[in-house]
């Protein structure tokens, strides 16, 4: 029985309706209703010819740089090693950095904690002699840094390495559990410096740069998006 | 080395075109460009032979067969969501064709569709709002939406 043009129309809307939130439906149901008549389905099939249509006309629009992408394609097929040994490099120069940074912050403690220790000289002078009101110049002194910060633990080089593993290895170390929403996100692999000197509120921010995952905080769980 | 230049001058000849297929595929320019790059990687790894006037044929069925797999490998949902095809079957008709059936359509919408369909088009299409966003923009109910929209698929359907 051929339905009649109101039915077609009203399944046609049906599936307009469904295009808006493809997410609440199952497959068999946007299936169905692709499918639920000839008419419905080829309008289905006109819209994909549309969507088509409008994509190649913004394409168009866009130029593309044939120059910037043989060059991406050279550096990627052309020379697979030297792609290996750049990344290598990368990870190198990061770890560079951090023990560069590491070594400047211990000195910049070394030379805080004398400068305390000589401060504290002048300071008791003062008191004893009560000469001036130099007093008030004495220099205004913070606290000394906690020394178990100083400690520099060497960076973790996470090469390609599934998300899972790092996550949970991170998670040991910072005291929390991970729960994964996302199973996908589980196998993903990425490369990544973990810094343990950092704390993981820096770590998570770090993060926060992957494509295709979100990693939050809730309390003493990270979890997985 | 020299069979690298032979490479680099069909990418600097092909590329653009490829390229544009498969933006029009797809509805991602990285998709689509790993795709384009993708049919020269497997043409360095086999060895490629390569006939004038051939080439540029073989590319593009290269670049189209990318894509349709690409878009078979998607969820469902997925695919709807973006329009794809939802039928496997669906892609039997050769690329120029295609090509030039989409270019009318795009004379078509820039000729015959008048407004308020054509807003409602160009919202939807080009702008890739939701129905339901459009109805809030033009303060009409969705289920009027709708209704322009098929009445401008009608009229496009008419036309080819």
């Amino acid at each position: 029985m051929t339905p009649t043009a109101m039915e077609t129309n009203n399944n046609i809307d049906r599936l307009l309706a469904m295009l808006d939130h493809p997410e609440r439906y199952s497959e068999q149901e946007i299936m169905d209703a692709v499918n639920r008549d000839e008419a419905t389905r080829e309008f289905y099939h006109h819209l994909t010819q549309v969507a088509r249509a409008r994509r190649s006309q913004r394409s168009l629009s866009r130029l593309v740089d044939t120059d910037k992408a043989w060059k991406q394609f050279e550096q990627t097929h052309l020379a697979p090693q030297h792609r290996e040994r750049l990344w290598l490099k990368v990870a190198a120069t990061v770890l560079g950095v951090l023990m560069m940074s590491g070594i400047a912050w211990a000195t910049v403690y070394t030379v805080r904690h004398i400068t305390a220790t000589d401060s504290s000289k002048p300071k008791t002078e003062n008191i004893v002699t009560t000469s001036t009101s130099d007093a008030a110049a004495a220099p205004d002194r913070t606290t000394v840094t906690d020394t178990t910060a100083v400690q520099d633990v060497a960076p973790v080089v996470y090469d390609n390495t599934p998300l899972e593993q790092m996550l949970s290895e991170m998670a040991a170390y910072y005291g929390m559990t991970v729960e994964f929403q996302n199973e996908e996100a589980q196998g993903l692999r990425f490369h990544f410096v973990w810094n343990k000197n950092d704390g993981l509120e820096k770590v998570l921010e770090d993060m926060s740069h992957f494509e295709s995952v979100t990693i939050e905080r809730t309390g003493n769980q990270l979890i997985v998006y | 080395m020299n069979d690298n230049s032979i490479l680099e001058g069909l990418f600097r000849q092909h590329y653009g075109k490829m390229i544009h297929l498969a933006r029009t595929l797809l509805h991602d320019d990285a998709e689509a460009q790993d795709v384009a790059q993708d049919v020269f990687a497997r043409l360095l790894e086999n060895d490629y032979q390569m006939t004038g006037s051939k080439t540029e044929a073989y590319l593009m069925s290269a670049v189209r067969n990318r894509c349709m797999n690409h878009i078979r490998n998607m969820q469902i949902r997925e695919r709807f969501k973006h329009l794809h095809p939802l039928d496997e079957a669906d892609e039997p008709c050769p690329i120029d064709e295609m090509m030039a059936e989409l270019e009318q359509i795009n004379a078509i919408v820039d000729n015959h569709i008048e407004e308020p369909q054509r807003t409602i088009f160009r919202l939807r299409f080009d702008e890739e709002l939701t129905f339901q966003q459009i109805a809030t923009r033009l303060d009409m109910s969705v289920g009027t939406v709708y209704k322009y929209l098929r009445q401008c698929i009608s009229r496009i359907k008419l036309f080819i």
